[in-house]
C-alpha cells in the first residue's frame, strides 16, 4: 500500500490540475458558457438527436478481441514465474497462443477483421 | 482588466479562421486561403474551433441562413468579415484581429444561447427529407406507423424534446438488421467540402443509407463561374490528400493551384513542381492502402486523383486534349450509398462536383471519377 | 525494495510533462510548416503551445443541446488524469514517482482508460460527427492493444519482472531494443495510436470536423488536447525504460539521458506524423492482427528462449 501512495498523489495533482484550469477559465473567459448550441453536421440542423445505437460493425472484432485480452491477463503473472518453472510453462504459454491464434486465422478468412 | 486585454490580444494573435463561400465564390475563396495561410493562421475545423468566419462573396438567402446559424455556435472571442473583392482580403482580416482583441466588443459580441434563429425557416429541408423516409419505408412498411408517430415532433415546434429533435427511428439496414438511422444534412459547412454543396444522407452508425446531394442558392442549369480547370483539379487532389491525412502535400498543392490562378507567368516551374508532387504521391505506399485497392470502391478515388492530376498537368501544358471529367449529383449519390463516412468524404472530394450549365451533355458521367 | 523518489517527485511530475509537451507542440508545428512549404520560425513555434493555450482559456465554452456535459466533462478529465497516472511509474532518471511492483500493468491499465475518456468525450456532445469519431477510437482499440500488450510482456519478460525499475536494471549491458525489435516497433506504433496522434488520428481527422473534438470549445477543448499530448509524451517516455536502457548511458547523468531519449522518440513520432497519412482502422484491424500480433508473439517467444537459455538472468 505504500507503494500505491505516490499514485494516489499524482491522481490527485491531476484532478486538481483540471479543476486549476476551469477555476481559471473561468475568471478568464471573455464570455459565460454558450447554452443549447445545436451540434455542427455542415450547418444545417440535424433531424434527430445524434446520441443513438450506432451501428458497430466491427463487433465480431470486440468479441475476438476479448478472447485474446483475457488470456494477455493470465500472462502477465506469467512473466514472473517463467524461469522457475521451465521449458514447460513455455510451451503451455505458446501452446494457447497458436490456438488462439488459430482462431484469428479463422476469423480473419471468414472476412471478420474487415468490415468495409 | 489590462491583464485580461493583454492576454486577450495574445490569444487571438493567431486566430483559427472558418471560409465559407457559396457555389461560384472559389476564385475569391482561393485568395482568401491563400492570405490566410500565408499568415500562418490555422483553418477551424468546425465552428467551435473558430475565431473568425470570413464570408466570401455575396451568399444567397439559403447559404446566408447557413451562416447566421453557424455563427450561432461560434464561442466568443469571435469575429467575423464579409469580403466580397480581392482588396478587402487583407484590410478585412486585419480588422478581425483588432476586433477579437478589444474586451468590450467581444463581451458584446459573445452569444448565451446558441438555439438557432433561422431553424425555424428551413421547410425545404424537412420537406426534402420526408420524402426521402417514405421513399426509404415503402420496401418495408412494418414500422410505419410509429414512423409517423415520432415524426411529427420535430415538425410540429418541437418543444416537448430538448433542442426541438426528435429521437433517432429504427431502419432496416443493408442485412436485414433494424438499427438507429439518422437523418443529417452534410455541409456546405465543413473542412474540404465543395462550395454550396449539401448532401443529405440517411446514416447508421457510419455508414450512409441514402443520399440526395443539392446545391445552395442555384437554380437548375444556372450557370455559375468556375476555375479555370487546372486550379479545379489541383483544388480537388488538394482536399482528396488533407481528407486523407496528409497535411504537408495537401498544403503544397494547395501553394500550386495558388500560383497557377494568381502567379504571373512561371508556368514552367509550376508544371515541374506538380510532377514532383505526383511522383510523391506516387511513391506513397500508404496512400494507396488507405484509399483501398483498385478493385474496391476507394479505388476509385485512387483513380480519380490520378486523372486530377493528368488533366491538372494537359491544362498546364497548355495541350487541351484531356477533357475533364466531372460528376452529376444523381451520380455522386449513387456512389455515397453504402460506403462509410469516411470513403463518402474522399468520394466527395474526388468527384468535386459543381453546377451544371443547362446545355451540358448529361451522358458523359458514368465512370466520371 | 522501493526505490522511488520522495513524494516532492509527485508535483514535480506534471511539470515536467508539461514542459516536454511544450517541446514537442514547437516541433511539431514546426515539421508542419515545413511539410507544407510554408517554415514557421522555432521562435514562433516557441511561443506557440502557450499561446494556443491561453486563446483556449479566454475562450467560451459551449454546450450543445441536450448533450451530456457531465460525462463530456468526466471523458476529457480522464484523459488527462490517466495520462498522468500512466507517467506516475517513469522512470525519471533511475527512480520513478511511484515504484509499482506490477508497474507495467498499470501502464497498461491506465492507458486503456484514454478508450472511455474519448469515447465519453465523442458521445457526451450529441453530435453526429464526435459521436463517429469517439466510435472510431475504440475501433482503433481494438487494433492497437494486442500488439501493445505484447510488447510490454516481451520487455517483462526480458526482465523478468514487470517492476519498471526491473526492466530499466536489466538493461544495463544490452538494451531490449537490439533483442525486441519488432516488439519496440510494435510499442512506438501503439503509442501514436493510443494518442491518436500521427497516422492514427482518425477519431479526430479532418473528414469528421474534428471528429470526439468537433464540439469542444474553450477550457473543454484545452483539457482534452493537453490530456493527449500528455498521453503521447507519457507513451513515448515509457519506451525509453522498456527497450532503450532508461538511465543508463555514458557522461551524461541518468536524468539528462532519459530526457534526450524520450525528445528522440517524440521526434520519431512527429517526423511519422508528417510523412504517413491518416492510415483508418479497418485497414489497421486486419493489419494489426494478421502481421503484428503474430510477429510480437514470435518476439516474445524468441525473447522467452533467451532468457530460458541463459537459465535466467
Amino acid at each position: 500500500m505504500g507503494d500505491l501512495a505516490p499514485a494516489l498523489v499524482v491522481l490527485g495533482i491531476g484532478v486538481l490540475l483540471v479543476i486549476a484550469l476551469r477555476t481559471l477559465a473561468r475568471a478568464a473567459a471573455v464570455a459565460p458558457p454558450l447554452e443549447n448550441v445545436l451540434p455542427h453536421a455542415g450547418g444545417l440542423p440535424p433531424l434527430e438527436h445524434p446520441v443513438s445505437r450506432f451501428h458497430v460493425r466491427w463487433y465480431v472484432v470486440t468479441m475476438v478481441f476479448l478472447a485474446f485480452d483475457m488470456e494477455m491477463i493470465f500472462m502477465y503473472p506469467w512473466t514472473l514465474v517463467v524461469v522457475q518453472r521451465g521449458p514447460a510453462s513455455v510451451v503451455e504459454m505458446f501452446g494457447f497462443l497458436a490456438l488462439l491464434m488459430a482462431g484469428v486465422v479463422y476469423a480473419w478468412r471468414e472476412g471478420a477483421l474487415r468490415w468495409t | 482588466m489590462d491583464l485580461r486585454t493583454a492576454l486577450l490580444r495574445a490569444a487571438v494573435a493567431r486566430p483559427h479562421v472558418l471560409v465559407v463561400g457559396g457555389v461560384g465564390t472559389d476564385r475569391l475563396r482561393a485568395r482568401v486561403e491563400q492570405e490566410v495561410a500565408r499568415r500562418r493562421w490555422p483553418v477551424a475545423t468546425a465552428p467551435a474551433d473558430t475565431d473568425v468566419v470570413v464570408v466570401v462573396g455575396r451568399p444567397g438567402p439559403e447559404l446566408g441562413a447557413v451562416i447566421e446559424d453557424v455563427w450561432v455556435g461560434v464561442p466568443a472571442p469571435r469575429a467575423r468579415v464579409q469580403v466580397v473583392d480581392e482588396h478587402e482580403i487583407v484590410p478585412g482580416l486585419d480588422e478581425t484581429v483588432g476586433t477579437l482583441g478589444d474586451l468590450d466588443a467581444q463581451r458584446a459580441l459573445a452569444g448565451r444561447d446558441g438555439s438557432r434563429p433561422t431553424r425555424a425557416a428551413s421547410p425545404s429541408v424537412d420537406e426534402d427529407d420526408e420524402q426521402h423516409e417514405h421513399s426509404a419505408h415503402d420496401d418495408h412498411g412494418a414500422e410505419h406507423g410509429t414512423e409517423h408517430g415520432t415524426e411529427h415532433h420535430h415538425h410540429g415546434g418541437g418543444t416537448e424534446l430538448p433542442g426541438g429533435l426528435a429521437m433517432a427511428d429504427l431502419a432496416e439496414d443493408r442485412d436485414g438488421l433494424a438499427l438507429d438511422q439518422l437523418h443529417v444534412p452534410l455541409g456546405p459547412v465543413l473542412p474540404e467540402w465543395p462550395s454550396g454543396l449539401v448532401v443529405d444522407v440517411a446514416l447508421q452508425g457510419d455508414v450512409i443509407q441514402d443520399a440526395r446531394a443539392r446545391f445552395l442558392d442555384v437554380e437548375a442549369g444556372e450557370a455559375v463561374e468556375r476555375l479555370p480547370d487546372a486550379a479545379r483539379a489541383l483544388t480537388s487532389v488538394a482536399r482528396v490528400l488533407a481528407l486523407a491525412g496528409w497535411s504537408g502535400p495537401a498544403a503544397r498543392t494547395r501553394g500550386l493551384r495558388d500560383r497557377v490562378l494568381f502567379g504571373e507567368g512561371d508556368t514552367a516551374h509550376v508544371a515541374d513542381e506538380l510532377d514532383a508532387l505526383r511522383r510523391r504521391v506516387h511513391r506513397s505506399r500508404v496512400l494507396p492502402w488507405v484509399l483501398g485497392s483498385r478493385k474496391s470502391s476507394r479505388g476509385a478515388v485512387l483513380d480519380a486523383l490520378e486523372e486530377k492530376f493528368s488533366s491538372a498537368r494537359a491544362a498546364l501544358g497548355g495541350g487541351g486534349e484531356h477533357r475533364p471529367t466531372t460528376t452529376d449529383l444523381p451520380a455522386l449519390d449513387a456512389r455515397l450509398v453504402g460506403a462509410e463516412f469516411a470513403a463518402a468524404r474522399l468520394i466527395v472530394a474526388a468527384a468535386n462536383p459543381a453546377p451544371q450549365p443547362a446545355l451540358a451533355e448529361p451522358t458523359s458521367t458514368e465512370g466520371a471519377s | 525494495m522501493s526505490t522511488a523518489l520522495p513524494l516532492g517527485g509527485a508535483a514535480l511530475l506534471p511539470g515536467l510533462l508539461l514542459a516536454v509537451t511544450w517541446a514537442a507542440v514547437a516541433a511539431d508545428a514546426v515539421a508542419a510548416g515545413r511539410a507544407a512549404g510554408r517554415p514557421v520560425s522555432w521562435t514562433v513555434a516557441l511561443g506557440l503551445p502557450g499561446r494556443e493555450a491561453v486563446r483556449l482559456l479566454v475562450g467560451q465554452r459551449r454546450r450543445t443541446a441536450a448533450g451530456d456535459e457531465l460525462l463530456r466533462g468526466i471523458g476529457g478529465a480522464a484523459l488527462l488524469v490517466a495520462a498522468l497516472m500512466a507517467a506516475a511509474v517513469l522512470p525519471l532518471g533511475l527512480r520513478p514517482v511511484a515504484d509499482l511492483g506490477p508497474g507495467l500493468v498499470w501502464f497498461n491499465a491506465m492507458e486503456v482508460v484514454a478508450w472511455a475518456a474519448v469515447w465519453l468525450v465523442g458521445w457526451g456532445a450529441n453530435s453526429t460527427v464526435s459521436l463517429i469519431g469517439g466510435y472510431r477510437f475504440v475501433a482503433q482499440g481494438l487494433a492497437y492493444e494486442l500488439p501493445h500488450m505484447f510488447a510490454l510482456i516481451t520487455a517483462a519478460v526480458g526482465a523478468q519482472s514487470l517492476r519498471v525499475t526491473d526492466v530499466v536494471a536489466a538493461q544495463q549491458g544490452l538494451w531490449f531494443i537490439v533483442i525486441m525489435p519488432v516488439a519496440f516497433v510494435a510499442f512506438l506504433l501503439s503509442a501514436a495510436a493510443m494518442a491518436f496522434w500521427g497516422p492514427f488520428d482518425a477519431p479526430v481527422g479532418r473528414d469528421v470536423a474534428g471528429g470526439a473534438a468537433a464540439e469542444l470549445s474553450g477550457v473543454d477543448r484545452l483539457v482534452f488536447s493537453t490530456g493527449r499530448w500528455l498521453l503521447l509524451v507519457a507513451s513515448s517516455a515509457m519506451a525509453v525504460p522498456l527497450f532503450l536502457g532508461g538511465g543508463h548511458g555514458p557522461w551524461l547523468p541518468a536524468w539528462a539521458w532519459v530526457l534526450v531519449k524520450t525528445l528522440a522518440v517524440l521526434g520519431v513520432l512527429i517526423v511519422l506524423r508528417h510523412r504517413v497519412p491518416t492510415i483508418r482502422m479497418e485497414r489497421w484491424t486486419e493489419f494489426s492482427w494478421v502481421v503484428l500480433v503474430p510477429a510480437t508473439i514470435a518476439q516474445a517467444l524468441v525473447v522467452t528462449l533467451v532468457v530460458l537459455g541463459r537459465g535466467g538472468i
